[in-house]
């Protein structure tokens, strides 16, 4: 059955206490930081960290705002770091998680380019490309992901899709103005669901996200027709006058 | 950054092999001649560059020694599971045919006419394998959640004509260098090469060069065109023209102006153009070639340099 | 808390002042959101935008220090708005009963009392200063005008019990409410906004929400911590929410209460213990020097704790002050059976059960922090052990403090890691050629490594188990302290020594079996607590069964019932069904609390007169059938109109006139809190009374009158605002822990917040021509640390008085050893900047306002 991760952005108090937990479970190294003038940090996802909070200072109609937003994996439906990695290492679970599997990933980083949430990374110690699994070894064992468990608000819950999607229109509704259900039908429907205060731009992610493979025919129809063009237009324009030169005619240079 | 040098420098190796070979398909084709000792400096310039391309790929791997893996799938989704197929079946196809041109030499009339025939054929069908590797070198990148690369559907176009652009460069100089070995006494140098290529017709004519460059400067006008496209498209969205700002204005612009705009097109172009209708041996002609090639080359491969990490920037 | 965590979910709305609660109690906003869900609105006022005011409703920005004036300026308006309103429309838009029946609003003060505007001098009647220039309180009260007019049975108004009043003039001009007016009067939205830089309209805000609390059935609670407590006036500031909660009738209900969120996880249970100087455990008074014996002693816990009986209100009763009972008082149970868990066999009758063992203390000098600090840098403190505390990054005028520390013997420091105060030796700067101090360092087991009890803000006592063993030689605390009071015992007896008997007498045998043959079982320690009957061992069930014979033990009379009849402790309880009223969330079967379980402290505040909850729909207590259903009540008595004449209980059994103290006359600086200026002010005029600071070492008046302040000459300095024009504050960031020794040396939360910060306005960052993320010099009069700035909105500039002031925040966590460590090489603690002044009450440092300024470096 279909399950998701559902973060309620107006609940979140940027503890950062899933991002530890992340850390812990997943046995993921700490990164050297320095401090960059905010409380964020690391910078941004990485190999190490699968799992962060994003700070936004910022005024919304008149009113001083300080905003949050979790980064992690979105387990999109149509995900396109399963659509172009090139060996199969990416795949779905039923419940419609996206594993990365690291015996058979070889590191070639094309999910990390494919990502449109920047997500995967890869790892310099393993050499594969790694993210946030959903705690698929925890969720396997009715356990709850790490970041759910340890969130204190209650801005990270975890459940059947539906019925998380339905807690969250009615939570929409309920908050009313400009609150938005983030990630019920982006790119198919992603398995992590935000409940946002303002339309996703102002927390960064974005409103139409587009998955990587949706222009592949486009791209190659364009290389292989240009392939066409540029063989045919220029030489025929220059070598159309067939006279003179036969290559062989210069060859006494050979050895004989 | 996660594709580094050894990604561009692929891009770059690939292109500039697919491109020679479909130049010299497109000489042989228009210019009429039966003679095809081009499309042979062309195969053995570009398998090489091929291959050495395909190493740096596999050096780039987070781990190398699976690579196979990449063989037990055949992904239309992904290009790069495409472009690893296209580029196996390119460099069988290629080697088959310098095996055939290795053996002509070697056989009888009739073996030899047939093995010519297998080449020709082998190579119409390379026509195809040699447009899609050089496709694939942008389509790889186009199909992708950055902006720069994906923003348009120009890229692969872009890459496919660099490619073509500095393949046309890369013969040329080979068959400079060919020409000099030629006139020069290194006669066992010659005699090697006269093995290894079958054959001991291997001196390209002035003449041919002189037009090879002159082709050069007309595919540089249609980059010149594809690329005002790309950045005029890439300018009308937001993201696209954040990504832009990267190399237009931000950390790449010095590689992007100087490297690509001046040094890939504009520079070339304008030597091209000074030997326009001069004699292949009025004096200098041979160095403003040499010289624009060079520049071709190392344009195309900043070009690379400059899309691939401006993109993921 | 008189609440607890979970009740914050009844609230109808919160108000977050003085605490930082999202950022440094996360899980309170489990319940925060869960009362936002029900549609309560948050309130967050802060000198910062913090991330609690990130999640609130309504924000409102404050000068540091200012509390008083702010929520002088709240009870203003609910008092103006009692007045404005018609008799019947007053009792509709709040709960005249409770304001005029269950509080001293109506009761008559004494005639010679005069207050703060009175004079002009910003002082009560019986102030006198003292000599200046020793460190000490600046001045003292004498505080017989500020008792009732007839003290032991005072008289009421029955005007204002009546509500037959429209103007102030209708009371009695020294009845509790008449004069609360007289005194908030001056506490206009003008003064406040001057005062405390807050707009108007946002303290209006404010003012306006809050005070929608007041009506019957509605519930609001204050969350408030050390940005309460940590000023020289932060008892006042906690009466001020005190009064402010009494007039909105929030105190005893559901969802209401003051809420002190404690600043580390059994701050509760250490000061339920016997944390501070002043008390012994269960809140017992402290011996003083001239309380020879027991009798003495009881004397004095006694004297002026006689029944006050207010005259004219429903209840008549409030001899429910569960300390007095003449012949046999309670006080005397409770110290005879601590005597006996100390002193065991050798605590008889006839020795005044081991008395004269205990230290005994003057009763004028201060034995805090601040001034055992000022011992050892007086050489008079020879040797020192610091458990579990950093005071060389968390004392106040670190620097200061780490200079002292130089003056012992011997220093022992019990900690996780290394901490600052073991190292101070090796500190940037120290001449350690001249330092003797032979410093022990003994590792301690984490929480996960032992088992125990906490005692959490809520009061509940929760047993924690072991989840792993200790690394290397760590050993849980009670092992090492109990492997040092053994060995200690022996030398004692030994080689004898001043006042041996204390030690060589003690009862201690807290070693079991198993695990604990050879280490202290804190299930031994936990009876011991609770206490039992010393000939059987049985364990006693409740207070009431403590005997003043010597024939029972408790460690702390109010943890006496923490045990059950089988012995089982039920601090292990972990009952998930919440069994209450409606379900309202006591989950008495979670873990027990104190005292006797009862989960929301003076509860029959929450019922009228008939035992009927004023909030049907959050009832804490009620009355059904001559029997009390939902939490234990406090005490057991029937319902007032249930009662007999003479025996009609009050609700606040823990003042001895029975009903919640308004007007408290027993604070340190007055019976009302007044608006003083922190002890470093940007101002030279106190704004509400325009007294002037004119003494080096702090104005009465201009200052809070009765605060401690250290020696000026020695670890002190007091900057002036030419010099140091910006408020600085300290405070803790989610990421770290205190000082850090916990949190620094864990590179998963360094990751979070790898460096000092210094946070400061757009407006201050482009005058000083600083850019976010420089590195910054904060400097004050103690001293400067070095920080990356984060300049921020979340920072602005206030307008106070006719001044534009910026302030400056800056955590103060770090310091030199560890992990993660300063920028400067002293560390960067936010501690080398504030000063060693305390306190009017407790002496808690000023940690949360000084003068500062900072540059780019
Ligand atoms: S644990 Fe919950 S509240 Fe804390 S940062 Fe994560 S999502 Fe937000
Ligand atoms: S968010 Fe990125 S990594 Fe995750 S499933 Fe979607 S495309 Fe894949």
């Amino acid at each position: 059955m279909a399950e998701a991760i559902l973060y309620d952005s107006t609940k979140c108090t940027a503890c950062r206490a899933c991002q530890v937990a992340c850390k812990q479970w997943n046995e993921l190294e700490a990164e050297e930081t320095t401090n960059r003038g905010t409380y964020e940090n690391p910078p941004e996802l990485s190999a190490s960290t699968w799992n962060k909070i994003k700070f936004t200072e910022l005024e919304l109609n008149g009113e001083f705002k300080w905003i949050f937003t979790r980064l992690a994996c979105m387990h999109c439906e149509e995900a396109s770091c399963q659509n172009v990695c090139p060996t199969g290492a990416i795949s779905k679970t039923d419940e419609g998680f996206v594993l990365i599997d690291q015996k058979w990933c070889i590191g070639c980083g094309y999910c990390v380019q494919a990502c449109p949430y920047e997500v995967p990374h890869k790892d310099e110690h393993t050499g594969t490309a790694r993210k946030c699994t959903s705690c698929a070894d925890r969720t396997s064992n009715d356990l709850k992901p790490a970041c759910v468990t340890t969130c204190p608000t209650g801005a990270l819950t975890y459940g059947d899709r539906s019925s998380l999607l339905s807690d969250a229109e009615q939570r929409v509704a309920a908050l009313g103005g400009s609150a938005t259900l983030y990630g019920e039908n982006e790119l198919g429907g992603l398995h992590a669901l935000y409940i946002l205060e303002d339309s996703p731009e102002v927390y960064g992610l974005p409103a139409e996200p587009q998955v990587a493979t949706k222009n592949s025919i486009g791209q190659w129809l364009s290389g292989l027709i240009t392939a066409g063009l540029i063989t045919a237009l220029p030489f025929w324009f220059i070598f159309r006058r067939k006279d003179q030169i036969a290559v062989g005619d210069a060859n006494e240079g050979g050895a004989k | 950054m996660t594709w580094t040098a050894l990604i561009w420098i692929y891009l770059w190796l690939a292109g500039m092999a697919g491109g020679a070979f479909l130049a010299a398909k497109a000489v042989g084709r228009f210019s009429g001649s039966k003679d095809d000792s081009l499309l042979r400096l062309a195969t053995w310039l570009g398998l090489p560059l091929a291959i050495l391309g395909v190493l740096l790929l596999i050096f780039e791997l987070g781990t190398p020694l699976w690579f196979w893996h990449l063989f037990t799938q055949f992904d239309f989704t992904s290009p790069m599971s495409m472009g690893t197929w296209i580029l196996i079946v390119w460099v069988i196809l290629g080697v088959t045919m310098l095996a055939t041109w290795w053996l002509e030499g070697k056989v009888s009339q009739e073996a030899a006419a047939s093995l010519a025939s297998l080449r020709k054929l082998i190579s119409r069908i390379n026509i195809f394998f040699s447009a899609a590797l050089i496709a694939y070198t942008g389509v790889l990148l186009a199909v992708s959640s950055q902006s720069l690369w994906a923003g348009t559907i120009l890229l692969p176009a872009l890459f496919v004509v660099s490619a073509v652009s500095t393949g046309v460069a890369a013969l040329v100089l080979a068959a400079l260098g060919l020409n000099a070995i030629a006139d020069s006494g290194m006669a066992e140098i010659k005699l090697a090469i006269n093995q290894i290529f079958g054959s001991t017709e291997w001196k390209t004519p002035k003449e041919m060069i002189v037009r090879l460059a002159e082709a050069d400067a007309a595919v540089i006008v249609l980059e010149i065109a594809v690329m005002i496209g790309y950045v005029i498209w890439l300018a009308t969205s937001t993201a696209g023209s954040d990504a832009l700002g990267v190399i237009t204005t931000g950390s790449m612009a010095a590689p992007f102006w100087v490297g690509v705009v001046l040094l890939a097109l504009l520079i070339p172009f304008g030597l091209d153009l000074t030997i326009r209708n001069k004699a292949a041996e009025a004096k200098g002609v041979m160095m403003t070639i040499v010289t624009s090639s060079l520049c071709v080359i190392v344009g195309g491969l900043i070009l690379r340099w400059v899309i691939t990490s401006g993109g993921q920037l | 808390m008189t609440n607890h965590w979970i009740d914050i979910r009844n609230a109808d709305r919160i108000m977050i002042i003085g605490s930082n609660a999202a950022e440094n109690h996360p899980i309170s906003f489990k319940w925060v959101t869960k009362a936002q869900e029900r549609g309560a609105k948050l309130i967050s006022v802060d000198p910062r935008f913090t991330r609690t005011s990130s999640k609130a409703d309504i924000y409102a920005p404050m000068r540091s220090g200012t509390d008083i004036a702010f929520i002088g300026g709240m009870i203003r308006y609910i008092l103006n708005d009692l007045q404005q309103l018609s008799p019947a429309q007053r009792a509709t838009k709040y709960n005249l009963t409770y304001i005029t029946q269950y509080t001293n609003a109506a009761l008559i003060v004494n005639s010679n009392y005069k207050g703060p505007g009175d004079n002009g001098d910003g002082l009560f009647s019986g102030f006198s200063a003292s000599s200046s220039g020793t460190p000490g309180r600046l001045g003292s009260y004498d505080k017989s005008t500020w008792q009732y007019a007839d003290t032991n049975t005072p008289a009421t108004d029955p005007t204002l019990l009546n509500n037959t009043w429209t103007d102030w003039d209708d009371l009695n001009p020294k009845c509790v409410l008449r004069l609360l007016w007289e005194h908030y009067s001056r506490y206009t939205p003008e003064m406040v906004s001057s005062i405390t830089g807050c707009p108007e309209a946002d303290f209006l805000n404010v003012a306006e929400a809050y005070a929608e609390s007041g009506a019957t059935g509605k519930a609001g609670t204050i969350m408030y911590a050390m940005g309460t407590t940590q000023h020289t006036y932060g008892t006042q500031n906690v009466r001020s929410y005190a009064v402010l909660q009494l007039l909105l009738g929030n105190i005893g209900i559901a969802g209401g209460g003051i809420n002190a969120l404690r600043g580390t996880s059994n701050v509760q249970g250490s000061t339920d213990m016997l944390l501070l100087y002043h008390l012994l455990p269960g809140y017992l008074y402290m011996i003083n020097h001239n309380e020879q014996t027991l009798d003495d002693y009881l004397a004095t816990a006694r004297k002026g704790r006689g029944i006050v009986t207010p005259q004219g209100l429903a209840g008549d009763k409030s001899a429910a002050w569960w300390w007095y009972n003449e012949d046999d008082p309670n006080s005397k149970k409770y110290i005879v059976s601590l005597l006996k868990a100390w002193y065991g066999d050798n605590a008889r009758a006839f020795n005044d059960f081991g008395f004269n063992y205990l230290p005994k203390k003057t009763s004028t000098d201060d034995y805090s922090h601040i001034a055992i600090f000022e011992a050892v840098a007086a050489g008079i403190i020879k040797g020192m052990m610091v458990w579990g505390q950093n005071p060389a990054v968390g004392g106040p005028d670190a620097e200061g403090e780490r200079k002292a520390l130089e003056k012992l013997d011997w220093l022992v420091v019990t900690d996780l890691f290394e901490t600052e105060t073991a190292a101070f030796w090796k500190r940037d700067g120290a001449d350690t050629a001249n330092i003797d101090t032979e410093v022990f360092l003994l590792p301690a087991a984490c929480s996960y490594e032992k088992q125990g009890s906490i005692s959490n803000s809520g009061r509940w006592a929760q047993w924690r188990y072991k989840a792993v063993e200790p690394i290397g030689t760590a050993k849980p605390d009670l092992a090492i302290i109990d492997e040092l009071t053994l060995k200690l015992k022996e030398l004692y007896e030994a080689e004898g020594g001043p006042h041996a008997a204390a030690i060589t007498r003690l009862h201690w045998d807290y070693r079991t079996t198993g695990e604990y043959a050879n280490e202290a079982d804190p299930n031994a320690v936990a009876k011991e607590i609770n206490g039992y009957t010393w000939d059987t061992g049985e364990v006693v069930t409740s207070f009431t069964g403590l005997k003043s014979d010597g024939s029972t033990v408790s460690g702390n009379w109010l943890y006496c019932g923490m045990f059950a009849a089988d012995g089982h402790n039920k601090a292990k309880d972990r009952d998930p069904v919440d069994a209450s009223l409606n379900q309202i969330g006591l989950y008495s079967g979670w873990t027990w609390c104190w005292p006797v379980n009862r989960r929301i402290i003076y509860n029959r505040a929450s019922v009228d007169f008939n035992g009927q909850p004023w909030d049907s729909e959050h009832p804490v207590i009620k009355r059904e059938a001559g029997a009390w259903l939902g939490d234990i009540p406090d005490g057991p008595w029937p319902a007032i109109n249930e009662a007999d004449t003479g025996s009609k209980f009050l609700p606040f059994i823990m003042h001895k006139e029975g009903v919640g103290h308004l007007w408290g006359p027993g604070v340190a600086e007055g019976p009302l809190p007044e608006a003083y200026e922190p002890w470093e002010s940007p101002l030279s005029e106190n704004l509400m009374t325009g007294v002037t600071d004119t003494e080096a070492k702090g104005t009465p008046g201009f200052n809070d009158p009765c605060c401690y302040v250290g020696d000026l000459d020695g670890m002190n300095q007091r900057g002036a605002s030419d010099e140091y024009p910006c408020v600085g504050m300290t405070y803790r960031l989610t990421e770290h822990w205190q000082a850090g020794q916990m949190t620094r040396n864990l590179p998963w939360l360094v990751e979070l917040q790898p460096q000092p910060i210094a946070e400061i306005g757009e407006e201050l960052a482009r005058d000083r021509g600083i850019e976010n993320g420089d590195i910054v010099e904060v400097s004050t009069a103690r001293g400067s640390i070095q920080a990356v700035a984060v300049v921020t909105k979340r920072f602005r500039r206030l307008r106070i008085g006719n001044k534009d002031v910026d302030q400056v925040g800056v955590p103060w966590h770090w310091g030199y050893v560890g992990y993660s460590t300063g920028i400067s090489p002293n560390g960067s603690s936010g501690n080398i900047l504030t000063p060693h002044v305390g306190d009017a009450n407790t002496t808690i440092p000023e940690y949360k306002t000084f003068l500062c300024d900072v540059r780019r470096v």
